[in-house]
């Protein structure tokens, strides 16, 4: 048996172990970064974050095309193999797998293949997927495995009729019907894409609306535009059975209903990779919800094991889980951690995108009572008349004098970058005023900040000299 | 996989030719061959195919409308009996295996619609495909254990190659008809060579392995099979070298080895599969090929039922 001896570890080589193991190594730390796919990225790389988004580009371009096609009535060809959408995801992976790797060698960290568990708190050993087993030694252990899709007891995933989330990826041509069950992000960013590309796709769910998390304008700006695709939510629906009848999907419901589909994904959650860690072995075990519970540093009840990213649950983004990837390392090291950033901007690739940041308006009437609500819709925006965008929306959320931004809601094409202007006002403690003040490139979607901050400064208390008030 | 080719003229043949045909006429030209000459062998075989002295088998267009039908979103259960229906031996083939072990109920299944509710649209085209692809290819009075090894890898490689695809959440489809058809150019080859009545039998066996992923290949070509059928035909046994689907072809070869395995423990081990480097690049550790072959009584039993 192979032995080495490392002052941090960190196991998986997704967004938050990849930063782990580079601040690591940059602090001069020997690094060892233990991954048990023979690619670095993780899920966000190879089944996750980037395919479904060069998909979902994939599919916008194509259908934007289809748009081009039609006004200038020209032929193209009705179904699109799926091959073709995931035609540039070759590309994409490949220079993101270079940059990785090379930033990982240029960092120095010892790149090791294998499956990890626990031999004791500061043993690891690693089975090698030639039968190999390597022991490795560490003062400090980051956890950073990632999650998987959960695979729910009553829906029979065979990956061939009824796929999940990373075996819906494989399919090699669109499908006339599908079911997505779910009714989250990754649920609806799959249910949209395959709608918008022609399949007739049914959502299912308990809850009352998909995407429930979010403000409720935002809500109901998803299903207008997945309805106006030819999509249908079925809310409040407990599945019964499901099963591949040998002709097509049969989903029973709970009341009684049969819903049919050529293919299904389910997309019922995802569930914290720990299964080969044997934790007991480091004394330490899962929570109820099958996550790793943290203190503020992400310092697990060991204070030489951390885990970060998706096995800690909520937010699991990759942008928070690279951030804890930095910060846990930094403690570990006694290194500065500087302020933490408490306003994470959640990005939903849906189409259209959704963006959120701070509190919903909900949140915030629950928090400071009364609010204050500007908003406005991208079809009064030159910039959204210009692109042809339809339904977007910016929401602004006030403090009740109509000045601190406590949240900002946004959906529309450009979502996941424009909800960065709100995200820094509201980090920077920024008056709604500055969205007037200041000046902006013309035509562009940050006007939807400009006229949403103005409806609230329209409505202030009139306690002010005139020369304040705005116009448009 | 929605896109095989289909010479749709001979589409109403139920007698159609094989290879046979082939055999016979080359037979009184070939010249001698020894085990060192595959190359000369594949040279030769293309000269003459390319002449016209000698013809390729096909495959009767219902196997291809059938299993393309099957897995078209269009799939229609009726259009498809239909189809089934006109070709008597396909017909028979499929009744059989619909009433094998592996599939049977308690009920005799005697019409074909019975059979495709049974068994499923999708099981249907590949017995279809599957039992069209051995008369055609894989029948030969003269070599009658040699064929039927290689059939039996073929299909064997091919069911591995869904339970494959499945643990590695690739396209299961696709792994199918990779693993079914990756050796269609070993009976081709064997055919040729054996037609040439020069060689011992250990010595065609090693020229039928070097020869045939070209001889395989044209026979892709001229099918035109789907990109990933074509590169696995040709690249399974060199899989690092195919210019494009190399995990497919990869996959293809781990099947074969899994195969191998299943119909020939005492030489193939399964502690032997561990360390094999096609399981090795496709990521599949050695608990996975414990999951992977907790399977194998399963798919012995359907290769049984297709064999």
């Amino acid at each position: 048996m192979k032995r080495h001896s490392f002052d941090v570890v960190v196991i998986g080589s997704g967004p938050a172990g990849q930063k782990a193991a580079i601040q690591a190594a940059e602090a001069g730390c020997m690094v060892g970064l233990v991954e048990r796919d023979n690619r670095a990225g993780g899920a966000c790389v190879h089944s996750g974050t980037i395919p479904s988004k060069t998909l979902r580009e994939n599919a916008l371009q194509l259908t934007r095309t289809r748009r081009v096609v039609r006004d200038f009535n020209l032929d193209l060809e009705q179904q699109e193999p799926m091959t073709h959408l995931m035609s540039r995801l070759q590309q994409v992976l490949s220079s993101h797998d270079s940059f990785i790797s090379d930033q990982l060698e240029r960092a120095g960290v010892e790149w090791i293949h294998g499956r990890a568990r626990f031999a004791d708190p500061h043993t690891l050993l690693v089975n090698k997927v030639d039968g190999q087993t390597w022991e490795l030694r560490s003062r400090y252990i980051v956890l950073a495995t990632g999650s998987s899709p959960r695979d729910p007891d009553n829906i029979p995933i065979d990956h061939e009729h009824i796929l999940d989330s990373d075996s819906i990826l494989s399919m090699c041509y669109l499908p006339k019907s599908l079911v997505v069950i779910g009714s989250g992000v990754i649920a609806s960013e799959y249910a949209s894409i395959f709608a918008i590309l022609g399949s007739r796709v049914t959502m299912i769910d308990r809850y009352p609306r998909p995407l429930g998390f979010l403000d409720p304008e935002l809500c109901d700006a998803f299903v207008r535009n997945f309805e106006s695709f030819g999509g249908t939510y079925l809310g409040e629906r407990d599945i019964a059975s499901m099963k591949w009848n040998g002709l097509e999907v049969e989903v029973e419901l709970e009341n009684g209903d049969t819903v049919r589909a050529e293919k299904a994904i389910a997309a019922a959650g995802r569930i914290a990779n720990l299964e080969y860690l044997e934790l007991d072995k480091a004394e330490l075990s899962a929570n109820e919800r099958g996550l790793m519970d943290v203190d503020e540093f992400c310092r697990t009840r060991q204070p030489h094991i951390y885990a970060v990213g998706d096995v800690i649950g909520a937010p699991a983004l990759a942008s928070s889980s690279m951030e804890q990837g930095r910060r846990a390392v930094r403690h570990a090291l006694g290194l500065p951690l500087g302020a933490p950033s408490h306003t994470i901007p959640a990005g939903i690739f849906t189409i259209p995108e959704i963006a959120s940041a701070g509190l919903t308006e909900v949140q915030a009437r629950e928090k400071h009572g009364s609010v204050m609500v500007g908003s406005t819709t991208f079809d009064e925006v030159a910039r959204g008349q210009i692109d042809g965008i339809q339904d977007g929306m910016l929401k602004l959320v006030c403090d009740s004098d109509g000045r601190k931004v406590l949240g900002v809601q946004i959906v529309g094409e450009g979502a996941t970058e424009l909800i960065h202007m709100g995200q820094i006002a509201m980090v920077e403690g920024l008056d709604v005023d500055m969205f007037v003040e200041n000046i902006f490139n013309f035509p562009t979607l940050a006007e939807a900040y400009r006229l949403a901050a103005l409806d609230i400064i329209n409505r202030r208390p009139k306690t002010e000299a005139p020369a304040r008030a705005a116009t448009a | 996989m929605r896109c095989l080719g289909a010479r749709e003229e001979r589409a109403d043949k139920a007698d159609y030719p094989t290879s046979d045909t082939m055999l016979e006429s080359i037979a009184a030209t070939a010249p001698p061959v020894t085990p060192g000459e595959a190359p000369d062998l594949v040279t030769e075989f293309n000269r003459k195919l390319d002449a016209g002295e000698i013809e390729l088998p096909f495959l009767p267009a219902t196997a291809f409308k059938v299993f393309n039908l099957a897995n078209s979103p269009d799939a229609d259960a009726r259009e498809i009996a239909e189809l089934v229906e006109k070709d008597q031996k396909i017909a028979s083939d499929v009744l059989r295996v619909a009433n094998s072990a592996a599939f049977s109920g308690q009920a005799e299944i005697v019409t074909l619609r019975q059979a495709i509710t049974r068994l499923g649209l999708k099981v249907l085209s590949e017995i279809v495909l599957g039992t069209a692809l051995k008369a055609s290819v894989y029948e030969d009075k003269h070599n009658l254990d040699r064929m039927q090894l290689y059939w039996r890898e073929g299909l064997g490689a091919a069911l591995w190659a869904k339970e494959v695809a499945r643990m590695r959440r690739a396209n299961v489809e696709t792994a199918y008809l990779c693993g079914l058809l990756h050796n269609v150019g070993k009976p081709l080859s064997l055919k040729f060579l054996a037609s040439l009545n020069v060689l011992q039998d250990d010595e065609l066996v090693q020229i039928v392995d070097v020869a045939a992923p070209q001889i395989g290949a044209r026979l892709a070509e001229n099918w035109k099979l789907p990109g990933p059928a074509r590169m696995c035909i040709e690249y399974y046994n060199n899989y690092h070298e195919a210019p494009d689907y190399r995990e497919d072809a990869c996959g293809v070869y781990a099947s074969l080895m899994l195969t191998r395995h299943m119909l020939d423990e005492e030489n193939v081990s399964a502690d032997g599969l561990v360390g094999d480097e096609s399981l090795q690049s496709l990521n599949i550790y050695p608990e996975d090929l414990g999951k992977l072959l907790d399977k194998k009584s399963r798919v012995a039993a359907e290769l049984e039922s297709f064999s």
